[in-house]
């Protein structure tokens, strides 16, 4: 992750992952549609969780920027609900979701000649008594030791209005990058997952999570 | 590897105008303090309250001020003076640049107080001539 393009908005690249924490849906749709277009353009794929936003938003975004009708399908585009997705039953796993990541990396990575990207709205995280929620910024944490061995680009979408202050600064602390009024910026903040941490995260992948 | 604290503060301020609400303003910015070598704790105040208890014993305030005005103040515990002292300076900028955001929401709000004033106005004076035609044509001339 060096040089100035894996800063540019444009051009997200391999490996990175981002925190961004907005307070609009505008201001969200702006920013994540620049990126999810720079993706589209040059020959990656873009894998939307959707907790609120619609799928047609998504699509007028993009067309308005310029995305060929046909770069919205699959293999470039795909979209998914966040809350089956991130917590299938119920409950949230973090080891199954990073196995679901590498999963769709993997069969991504051999598809499109780009970046692979996703991209989450977390407001599922909010819902009350979610089981495994608790593992929310350790399971943040464990996303960059996944991006080492499969390199996709993640945005993790946080709504201010929703979350608590403390811990939005928490969730931001997992994050070695931050989207910050429409450019990504590296996070002086960041702390890497622990080795226990890492550790569960390769443990896992190990007996088959992934 | 460089300390870290000053590019810190200054994302900490950057990040903290996308926190909408008061607390989450708080919350956000009270966090990010504490990680301020030497402070034990960081308790923001974010408002103008001329009430706002005394800090405890042993902490420091440091307010929140613009060029113009007070707009809250924030507590520390300060675990490690010695630790804390290099970073006074830092902290004290960053306080301003706080600051700063909260007299723009200030304005913000005051704007859209008077906007909301003026809208009210109007629709009253909108029935008034309504009501009495005559009479609103002699008063807008």
């Amino acid at each position: 992750m060096s040089g100035h393009a894996a800063f540019s908005i444009e051009s997200i690249q391999p490996g990175t992952h981002v925190c961004y924490l907005y307070d609009s849906p505008d201001q969200r749709m702006d920013a994540i549609g620049r990126i999810m277009a720079g993706v589209l353009a040059n020959g990656g794929s873009t894998d939307y969780f959707a907790c609120e936003t619609e799928l047609d938003l998504i699509h007028d975004h993009l067309v308005q920027r310029g995305i060929p009708r046909e770069l919205l399908a699959e293999p470039h585009f795909q979209f998914r609900d966040a809350r089956s997705t991130y917590a299938p039953g119920g409950r949230f796993d973090p080891a199954a979701m990073l196995s679901t990541l590498r999963r769709a990396y993997a069969d991504m990575h051999g598809k499109v000649s780009g970046t692979v990207f996703f991209t989450g709205e977390m407001d599922w995280s909010l819902d009350p008594g979610l089981p495994g929620v608790d593992d929310l910024v350790s399971y943040e944490r464990q996303v960059n030791a996944v991006v080492t061995d499969s390199p996709f680009s993640a945005i993790c979408q946080y709504d201010a209005r929703l979350f608590d202050g403390e811990l939005l600064f928490q969730i931001l602390k997992a994050h070695p990058l931050m989207l910050v009024r429409n450019q990504i910026v590296p996070n002086p903040y960041y702390e890497p997952p622990s080795e226990a941490e890492a550790r569960a995260c390769c443990d896992g992948h190990a007996h088959g999570h992934a | 590897m460089p300390d870290p604290t000053a590019s810190r503060l200054l994302l900490l301020a950057c990040v903290a105008r996308s926190m909408p609400g008061r607390q989450q303003f708080e919350g956000f910015v009270g966090a990010g303090l504490k990680e301020v070598p030497g402070v034990g704790r960081a308790q923001v105040t974010a408002r103008l309250d001329i009430g706002t208890p005394e800090p405890p014993a042993g902490w420091q305030r440091f307010p929140l001020v613009s060029g113009t005005e007070t707009f809250g103040v924030v507590d520390f515990r300060i675990d490690d003076p010695e630790q804390f002292a290099p970073y006074a300076d830092d902290l004290r900028n960053a306080m301003n640049l706080l600051a700063l955001e909260l007299e723009r929401r200030a304005m913000a709000a005051a704007l859209e107080d008077a906007q909301t004033a003026l809208e009210r106005a109007y629709d009253e004076m909108d029935g008034m001539a309504e009501e009495n035609p005559a009479r609103s044509t002699r008063s807008w001339g």
